[in-house]
C-alpha cells in the first residue's frame, strides 16, 4: 500500500460562465428555441495533479483567483472532477467557511450536534466528544446561548473545535487558524499537533506565508488553474514573493515543522 | 487520543463517473439524524410548534373545502354524500403532496450555505421537506374525526389500512420530490410554474368528484387512473369511509385499498429510483450552479 493520502491526477474543474444570476423557465426555454451556442466555459483548474503524503502538513498559496479555494472544495467532495480523478484515504472534515453548517437560532450546544451530525458522526460519538468540544473552544457558559449573538472569532473557535474532534484523517481548512486569540492559537497548535502525530494529513490554504514556512512540509504555489511549483515550503514561498516583487523571507523562528518532524520523515525524504 | 487508524477507506472520485448508490446509501445513513434535525428545525423556525401555527397550516384546506362545498354542493349541485368529509380527505394529503414539492424545488437554494461548505449525501434534503410536510399532514389529519361525527360516520377497520397509504404516499412525494429539486435548482422561478399545474391536477384527480359516479366513459376512467393520485385518494376516502356507491346516495363502508393503490405505490417506486438516480448524479453540480 503507497503512502499518500490524497492522490490528485489531471484534476480539472470547469464552470459554466452565465450572465444571468439563475436562469429562470423561460430563459431556458428561449436559449432552447435559438439553440444558442453553449454558455461560456472557465477552468479554475485544470491539469493539477500531485500526492500528499500521509501525516503531512499541506500547504497551498497563490493570488485570489488562483483556484485554491476550488481545490480545497475538490478535496472536501464539494465540487466533482469535471477531469481527472481525486483519491483521499480516510475520513475528511473540512472547514471551508466561518459558520459553516451552523443555524443561528440554535445554541452553541445545540449547534455542536447539528454540525457534528453534518460532518458524518453519530449522536453517540458526539455526546462522547461533547464536552472536549466546549472545553476546547472555551466559550465557557455562552455554550448555552444561540450562535447569532457570537462573535466572528467565537463561532470560528466553535467551528474549528468540531472539525477537529471528528478526529479526521484528512483535514481541510482555510485560513481559520488566523482567527481566534492568543491562547486559541496556542490550543489550535497543540491539537494540530496532536492530530499530526497521530497520523492525520492536514490541507490549508494560506495568505499568511510566515504560518506556510511554521507548519507546512510542503507547499503548491497555484497560479490561473493550474501548478506552477511544489515542493520544499521555503523555497516556493520566496519563488512566489519574487513574482510578486516582494523580499524573500527566511525561516522564521518557531518553527512547528521542528516539532513535528521527531515523529515525521523531513521534507524531501520519500518513505 | 486515541491514534488514528489508517483506514482502509479510500474515496476515489473519478470525472463523469457516478458514485456507487451502496457508498452513498452507507454515507445518508451516517447522517440520517440530519433529516429530523433539519425537519425540526424547518417546524420550529416556520410554527413555533405552537397551535397558533397549526392553524395556519390548516388555513388553506378547511377554506378550500369551504369554496368547493359552496361551489359543488350549492351551485352545481353535484356533490358525492358527506361532501365536505370526502373533499377533506382528499385535500389534506394533496397539500402534503404539493408542499414537499414546492419545499423540494427550493430546498437547494435555501441551504446554499450548507452545500457550499460542507458535504454530505444531499439526497437528505429532499427528505428532510417531505418528512416535514408529512408531520403538519399527520396533525391535520386529526380534525377529520370531527368531520367524521358531524356525518356520524364511525371508524371502520379499513382505518387501519392508513399506515400503509401514508407510506405509499410518502415513497410517491419523495420520488416526485428529486426530479423537482434538481430543476428547481436550474430554474429559480419553477415553483410559480408548478403551482399552476397543481391546481390542474388537483381537479383532474377524484377529489371534488368520485370515479365511479362521475365518470361512466371507460375510456376517460383509465386515463385518469394513469394519475397516481387517483389511486391514492380513493384509498383514503376507502379507509375514511366516503366512497360513494354509484347510483345511490350512500356511501360503502368497505373500501379497502386495491390495486389502484398498488399502481400508486409502483408509481412511487419507479419514480424514486429514477429520481434518486438522476439526483445523485446531478447533486455534484450544485455547488456551482449557486
Amino acid at each position: 500500500m503507497s503512502d499518500h493520502a490524497i492522490r490528485v491526477k489531471d484534476l480539472g474543474i470547469r464552470f459554466l460562465i452565465r450572465h444571468q444570476r439563475a436562469p429562470t423557465v423561460h430563459s431556458g426555454l428561449v436559449r432552447f428555441l435559438k439553440r444558442g451556442g453553449r454558455p461560456e466555459e472557465f477552468w479554475a483548474l485544470r491539469n493539477v495533479s500531485f500526492e500528499v503524503g500521509s501525516g503531512r502538513v499541506f500547504g497551498i498559496i497563490g493570488p485570489n483567483g488562483s483556484g485554491k479555494s476550488t481545490m480545497l472544495r475538490v478535496l472536501s467532495r464539494i465540487l466533482a472532477p469535471d477531469e481527472g480523478e481525486v483519491e483521499l484515504r480516510g475520513q475528511v472534515s473540512s472547514l471551508l467557511s466561518l459558520g459553516a453548517g451552523f443555524h443561528a437560532e440554535l445554541t452553541g450546544l445545540e449547534n455542536i450536534t447539528y454540525n457534528g451530525i453534518l460532518l458524518g458522526l453519530s449522536r453517540q460519538e458526539i455526546e462522547r466528544r461533547k464536552d472536549k468540544i466546549i472545553e476546547f473552544s472555551g466559550l465557557g457558559a455562552r455554550i448555552d446561548t444561540p450562535v447569532r449573538t457570537y462573535s466572528t472569532g467565537m463561532r470560528a473557535r466553535l467551528g474549528f473545535s468540531v472539525a477537529v474532534h471528528v478526529d479526521p484523517e484528512i483535514l481541510v481548512v482555510d485560513e481559520v487558524l488566523v482567527v481566534g486569540d492568543a491562547r486559541f492559537r496556542e490550543r489550535c497548535a497543540n491539537k494540530m499537533r496532536e492530530l499530526f502525530s497521530a497520523g492525520a494529513t492536514v490541507v490549508m490554504v494560506q495568505h499568511n506565508l510566515e504560518a506556510v514556512l511554521q507548519m507546512c512540509h510542503e507547499c503548491l504555489w497555484l497560479q490561473d488553474g493550474s501548478i506552477r511549483q511544489l515542493g520544499r515550503p521555503l523555497e516556493v514561498v520566496n519563488a512566489y514573493l519574487a513574482s510578486q516583487d516582494l523580499p524573500p523571507m527566511g525561516m522564521p523562528e518557531n518553527d512547528m515543522t521542528g516539532i513535528i518532524s521527531e515523529t515525521m520523515p523531513t521534507v524531501g525524504e520519500k518513505a | 487520543m486515541k491514534p488514528i487508524t489508517r483506514s482502509d477507506d479510500v474515496t476515489r472520485i473519478s470525472a463523469g463517473q457516478m458514485a456507487s448508490p451502496a457508498r452513498y446509501i452507507k454515507e445518508a445513513w451516517q447522517r440520517k439524524s440530519l433529516v429530523s434535525v433539519l425537519a425540526s428545525r424547518e417546524l420550529k423556525s416556520t410554527y413555533e410548534m405552537n397551535l397558533v401555527g397549526f392553524a395556519w397550516w390548516m388555513l388553506e384546506p378547511l377554506t378550500l373545502t369551504l369554496v368547493y362545498v359552496v361551489l359543488v354542493s350549492f351551485i352545481l349541485k353535484a356533490a358525492e354524500p358527506a361532501f365536505p368529509l370526502y373533499v377533506v380527505t382528499a385535500l389534506l394529503p394533496f397539500k402534503w403532496m404539493t408542499s414537499s414539492l414546492t419545499g423540494a424545488m427550493t430546498v437547494v437554494r435555501s441551504n446554499t450555505n450548507l452545500i457550499q461548505d460542507l458535504y454530505f449525501p444531499r439526497a437528505l434534503l429532499p427528505i428532510a421537506e417531505v418528512v416535514t410536510s408529512m408531520a403538519h399532514f399527520a396533525v391535520g389529519l386529526l380534525i377529520v374525526p370531527a368531520f367524521m361525527a358531524v356525518y356520524g360516520i364511525g371508524p371502520s377497520w379499513n382505518v387501519l389500512w392508513l399506515p400503509v397509504i401514508v407510506a405509499a404516499q410518502f415513497i410517491l412525494c419523495l420520488g416526485l420530490c428529486y426530479p423537482l429539486a434538481v430543476w428547481g435548482v436550474n430554474y429559480r422561478n419553477l415553483p410559480g410554474l408548478i403551482g399552476n399545474l397543481f391546481r390542474l391536477w388537483l381537479y383532474l384527480s377524484p377529489a371534488l368528484w368520485a370515479l365511479e359516479t362521475r365518470v361512466s366513459d371507460p375510456m376517460h376512467r383509465n386515463l385518469i387512473r394513469l394519475n397516481p393520485l387517483t389511486g391514492l385518494f380513493e384509498a383514503y376516502h376507502g379507509a375514511i369511509g366516503v366512497l360513494p356507491v354509484p347510483g345511490s346516495d350512500t356511501m360503502t363502508k368497505s373500501g379497502r385499498p386495491g390495486w389502484a393503490l398498488a399502481y400508486a405505490a409502483g408509481f412511487g417506486i419507479v419514480a424514486l429510483l429514477l429520481g434518486g438516480w438522476y439526483f445523485i448524479r446531478r447533486e455534484t453540480q450544485f455547488g456551482k450552479m449557486l
